[in-house]
């Protein structure tokens, strides 16, 4: 026993999963549903400390059965917390459906445990494993709203073009195992670094991040991210955007050392995302898709970051003593507190149909308060100081420019200024354009207004005080 | 909190009023009218008995400063100004004029102003301009003091602009606002050169004398110490030109007689327009250490006297006539300035406020009383209806002619006089020009009580009768205008003057010793201006007594004559003089003009390149836009062919890379 004792966090939160997907069917009523969300939240929370728990003072990869399965490093693990977190944060503020509360919660945790695998997986069978977990719950969340046609279409699209993309992974997996002969990704890197990479090797990590860029949504990549962010839930969407692709980021992390060889891959993903992202989305008036489109040029964004590597340039010029890989964790968390808060704020406002900049007109007169949030949320994303946002491009910029790139960081503030304009569209109709003939609902509970200006706050205070993320990060 | 180490707080000054304001503003749609006016003057009132209390302290104390420091307001390398407050006697001077006559023209407003639409917006701004004035004089540095400075000149906006439903109004506001703004940047510059080489706070300009000394001064692209003091105090002395309406900048003030008398009185007669005076009275060793520098503030102010005498000899207005021999006086403050008189400048700033204020205030009563008329040629004969402000206004003009020996006037302006004449930095030349102006004063204060005053009513209005709010500030001040000049009595007399003696403990070694001792010489000067007065004043008998016709002749009927007439009168001098030597026209001609021209210029680059530029980005940023968006038509098959195609295009790049 005490062999799997290390992967006791998984196992929690996946059997506390099954645990609620059985729970579901028994009664349908308001005191089971409050149940289910409070008993999710306690798995969540005990799934974290137990994370937090097991690692302390665990040096070597989790052992499976002889092979190196999941990695204890401290970056990984602040990663898997945080992206607990952002499950917590949707079971808090989603609204629940009225039917099926049991499958909703459970598909959150299984989500969850999908990420926490993929942020840690140490060799490739892990890699897939988590992001097959977490694709699955994905396509049953994202088409949630059963009885909606856009709704099942959305979750189809994701499920052809992940499976498609899957394969390409596999793919590629496969052709890198016949190379290197191993699974484990600290070999295949000490074996890649020592010899030159011949062309199958190159192709199959070729193949590797197209399934990669696939989940990151990085063009040429991404065009599933606008029908399928629009179709999801609010909350749902928030979450493909955020702790999806960040758990994707934190499982590419170890795969670093293809900076090496490929990294006019990365750059191009990079530079296409954000110059596409941005340019795309100008004269969207969808605001679910304004927001998709603009996670595309965010994806760019990250990459300019991860570009940077993990080491410390000596000539520095900017932040020296920022990494590009912890610049990239900031931004995730960055990233994940602005754009939560503002899908799960649309998903309150949103009607029948698709959401339009013109439905936002009147919300500021309506609920200040969440339009209020809305405006913090969107003020991030924009990157505008003094929130949270401007900090994380900064620090990813910096980083850049301290490697060594000179390009991505100067097309990246192209793009920026290019995607204020359709940020600033959309606080524009939030505010200052006179409401439409009929007032636009709002459905948000008193618990989900609590947690929409807790997130904006939290958006703010990150940005007065940045280095607290860092913190965060150094107390693993 | 209100005693430091048992002397009382000098925060407390600015802060009565600042708060009346505060709470006049704040609950201004919630309070009847006339609570404002009690809220505003019981602010200034608790103000005026803290200064008195501040200022008895000093002087008994035989104190030569108090300082109090708060906090570090601007802290960024040489630039160190912090949130202090300083008192010496030059602070309790000018104090004693912000919040005394201040006090006297805010009761003199609540009854002037009441029933004015505007009535709260004008007694919060009025509390406003109170606290930014005494901040101005309170500061214990020159950044503390620009934060008065600049808060007075937008209170002096506001309220010349308090009528704004006309807009000749606002366009008199904007005009004396951008032309103090003029000044401001120099004054700004001139703080940051002294920020840089001595510092800002008052106690720290004796350091001045090392830069004259020093010929070598590191990033100042090898310009000398003395170079510098010059660059410094031009910079200072346009500043202070712009705030206090002298040459070359003096165009502002008459035209700020569009707001209401008791803002004239108070903003534009008493306290802001001397805080130039207060600025080169504070900087005073910086001046003095150039002769160069000490020679251009005496011209600045005797041509500024000229000037303005010249042009308020025929104006038909009696606010702009008071306009015009105001910016006179404060030339006559700067030619004190100019020759190194720094206690006596204060002297007259002090007993100008004192008659200047009454005048406004009795020409206020005079139009409230015959209802809004402002032309004198319209008046006449008011002696015996309006007896009291008759007198008062009588004590008023003849201390501004300073009539010998009974008046304010005459002590301060003789003293000054006697300076230009004795002192190392004066000169004959300019002390005849001097007491020419003198003689033109005289004459034009006379002309005011004779055409006003005197004779039968030219036209038949009807008088109606101020109140006492309106009469009692008046006989106030007149008590002042005439024994406020008992304060420094001319030593030939045999005493002490009191304030000269009290004023070198603050200029100290810096005041100009007369270089002429001979007492019969200065008896001599003495007697010469007080003859100048009454000769004045005998001319005008022979010129505007009622028996006269009103000289000089007008074009058509004088009483007709608005200021905006392009020739009111017959005489091509006159008209000249009345329009303030052309000066508005020169400067619409020359500097409005020009610039007209080069923003146009401007706005066409703007508009053609500029905007052409970014319209041609945003035309291809809408045609990238127009291309990526083709893609998203929401099919899968497209979307899986897309991807199908970047993977390939991935694995060639690898593929010829890995060639290579």
């Amino acid at each position: 026993m005490g062999h799997y004792q290390p992967l006791l966090p998984d196992l929690i939160l996946a059997m506390g999963a099954t645990f609620i997907l059985l729970l579901g069917p028994l009664r349908d009523s308001q005191n089971l549903r409050d149940f289910l969300r409070w008993i999710s939240l306690g798995l969540v929370a005990a799934t974290a400390a137990t994370l937090v728990w097991v690692n302390h003072g665990m040096a070597t990869p989790y052992p499976l059965v002889g092979e190196g399965w999941l990695t204890t490093a401290p970056l990984h693990t602040a990663f898997a917390v945080v992206f607990l977190a952002t499950i917590a944060w949707t079971i808090l503020a989603s609204t629940v459906p009225d039917e099926d509360a049991g499958e909703w919660y459970s598909m959150l945790l299984f989500l969850g445990t999908g990420m926490i695998i993929l942020a840690r997986a140490a060799n490739l069978a892990a890699v897939f494993l988590g992001l097959e977990v977490l694709s699955i719950s994905l396509y049953i969340l994202i088409a949630f709203r059963y009885s909606k046609r856009s709704s099942l279409r959305g979750g189809i699209m994701y499920l052809l073009l992940a499976g498609f993309a899957s394969g390409f992974l596999l793919f590629g997996m496969a052709l890198i195992y016949a190379v290197f002969g191993t699974l484990q990704i600290a070999e295949i890197r000490t074996l890649a670094l020592a010899t030159d990479m011949g062309p199958m090797a190159k192709v199959g990590f070729g193949l590797l991040l197209v399934g990669v860029g696939f989940k990151l949504a990085a063009v040429p990549f991404h065009m599933w991210t606008p029908e399928v962010y629009e179709s999801s839930p609010g909350t749902v969407t928030g979450l493909i955007a955020s702790s999806s692709k960040g758990a994707m980021l934190a499982a590419f992390i170890p795969f670093l050392f293809l900076l090496e060889t490929h990294w006019s891959i990365i750059w191009l993903f990079a530079a296409l995302s954000m110059v596409g992202g941005n340019l795309l989305g100008l004269r969207e008036i969808r605001v679910k898709r304004i927001l998709a489109y603009s996670s595309i040029a965010h994806i760019g964004y990250v990459l300019t970051g991860y570009l940077a590597g993990d080491t410390l340039s000596a000539n520095a010029a900017f932040l020296p003593s920022i990494t590009g890989v912890n610049a990239v964790f900031f931004y995730v968390v960055a990233y994940a507190a602005s754009i939560l808060g503002a899908f799960a704020a649309l998903g309150y406002i949103q009607g029948e149909r698709d959401l339009t900049l013109r439905d936002l007109r009147g919300v500021g007169r309506r609920n200040p308060v969440l339009a209020f949030c809305l405006l913090i949320f969107v003020w991030s994303l924009a990157g505008l100081p003094p929130a949270v946002g401007f900090f994380g491009k900064i620090y990813l910029f910096s980083a850049a420019i301290n490697a060594g790139y000179f390009w991505l960081p100067l097309i990246g503030l192209l793009g920026s200024a290019i995607g204020i304009y359709y940020y600033l569209r959309i606080i524009v109709h939030l505010f200052m354009m006179p409401a439409d003939a009929s007032d636009p609902k709002v459905h948000a509970s008193t618990l989900q207004e609590w947690v929409m200006l807790g997130s904006a706050v939290a958006v703010i205070a990150l940005g007065l005080f940045p280095e607290t993320i860092f913190s965060f990060l150094r107390a693993f | 909190m209100f005693y430091n180490n048992g002397l009382p707080a000098l925060w407390l000054i600015p802060a009565l009023p600042a708060l009346g304001a505060l709470i006049i503003f704040i609950f201004a749609s919630r309070m009847p009218a006339r609570a404002a006016g009690i809220i505003a003057c019981s602010a200034i009132s608790l103000s005026f008995l803290w200064v008195l209390n501040v200022g008895t302290t000093l002087v008994l104390g035989n104190h030569h400063h108090f300082v109090e420091h708060h906090w570090n307001w601007i802290a960024a390398g040489p630039f160190q100004g912090s949130a202090s407050f300083y008192f010496d006697l030059v602070t309790f001077a000018f104090t004693f004029v912000v919040a005394g006559v201040g006090l006297l023209i805010h009761l003199y407003s609540y009854s002037y102003m009441k029933g004015d639409a505007g009535e709260r917006r004008y007694f919060g701004y009025f509390n406003l301009f109170a606290a930014a004035m005494l901040v101005l004089v309170t500061a214990e540095n020159a950044f503390f003091m620009f934060l008065g400075w600049e808060g007075v000149g937008a209170c002096s906006f506001f309220l010349i602009g308090h009528w704004y439903q006309k807009s000749e109004n606002t366009v008199a506001a904007t005009k004396a606002f951008l032309v103090t703004r003029l000044g401001d940047i120099f004054l700004l510059i001139g703080l940051f050169l002294t920020a840089t080489l001595v510092g800002v706070s008052f106690s720290q300009q004796s350091a001045w004398t090392q830069v004259a000394t020093s010929s070598f001064i590191p990033g100042f692209g090898g310009l000398t110490g003395p170079q510098l003091i010059l660059i410094t105090g031009i910079c200072f002395l346009l500043g202070a030109a712009g705030k206090s309406a002298q040459v070359p900048l003096q165009v502002w003030l008459p035209d700020a007689m569009a707001g209401p008398t008791p803002v004239s009185a108070l903003i534009h007669a008493a306290t802001m327009v001397t805080a130039g005076v207060y600025l080169i009275a504070r900087f005073h060793i910086l001046f003095a250490l150039s002769p160069n520098l000490m020679l251009a503030v005496a011209i600045v102010g005797v041509l500024t006297a000229f000037y303005g005498a010249t042009s308020a000899f025929v104006q038909t207005d009696i606010k702009r006539i008071l306009a015009y021999s105001t910016i006179s006086q404060i030339g006559y403050m700067f030619l004190g300035l100019g020759v190194g008189a720094w206690s006596l400048a204060v002297f007259h700033f002090f007993t100008h406020a004192f008659y200047k204020a009454l005048l406004f205030m009795a020409a206020g009563t005079v139009i409230h009383s015959l209802h809004n008329e402002q032309n004198i040629y319209n008046m006449g004969g008011l002696r015996t209806k309006l007896k009291g402000t008759y007198l008062a206004f009588l004590a008023g003009a003849a201390s501004l002619a300073g009539i010998p020996f009974i008046t304010a006037g005459f002590y301060s302006k003789d003293a000054i006089l006697w300076n230009t004449l004795s002192t190392k930095w004066g000169s004959p030349v300019i002390y005849g020009i001097a007491m020419l102006t003198a003689l033109m004063t005289a004459i034009y204060s006379f002309r005011l009580i004779f055409v006003v005053f005197h004779g039968t009513p030219r036209k038949d209005i009807h008088v109606h009768l101020p109140d006492r709010l309106l009469t009692w500030p008046l006989y106030i001040l007149a008590f002042f205008a005439i024994v406020a000049g008992f304060l420094n009595l001319p030593i030939v007399f045999g005493v002490t003057p009191i304030w000269e003696h009290s004023f070198a403990r603050v200029f100290g070694e810096w005041q100009a010793e007369p270089l002429i001792h001979s007492h019969a010489v200065e008896w001599m000067a003495l007697l010469g201006s007080g003859v100048l007065a009454l000769g004045g004043a005998g001319i005008a008998w022979l010129l505007y007594s009622p028996a006269k016709a009103p000289m000089p002749e007008p074009a058509g009927d004088i009483a007709t004559v608005e200021n905006n007439t392009p020739a009111p009168y017959k005489a091509v001098w006159a008209n000249f003089l009345f329009h303030g030597w052309k000066m508005d026209g020169f400067y619409n001609k020359t500097f409005v003009r020009g610039f007209r021209i080069t923003s146009g210029v401007i706005a066409w680059i703007d508009r053609v390149f500029v905007d052409g530029i970014f319209e041609a980005i945003q035309a291809i940023v809408r045609g990238f836009h127009a291309l990526v968006i083709f893609f998203q038509n929401g099919r899968v098959s497209r979307y899986a062919m897309v991807m199908l195609f970047g993977a390939v295009a991935i694995i060639t790049i690898l593929l010829i890379g890995s060639q290579r």
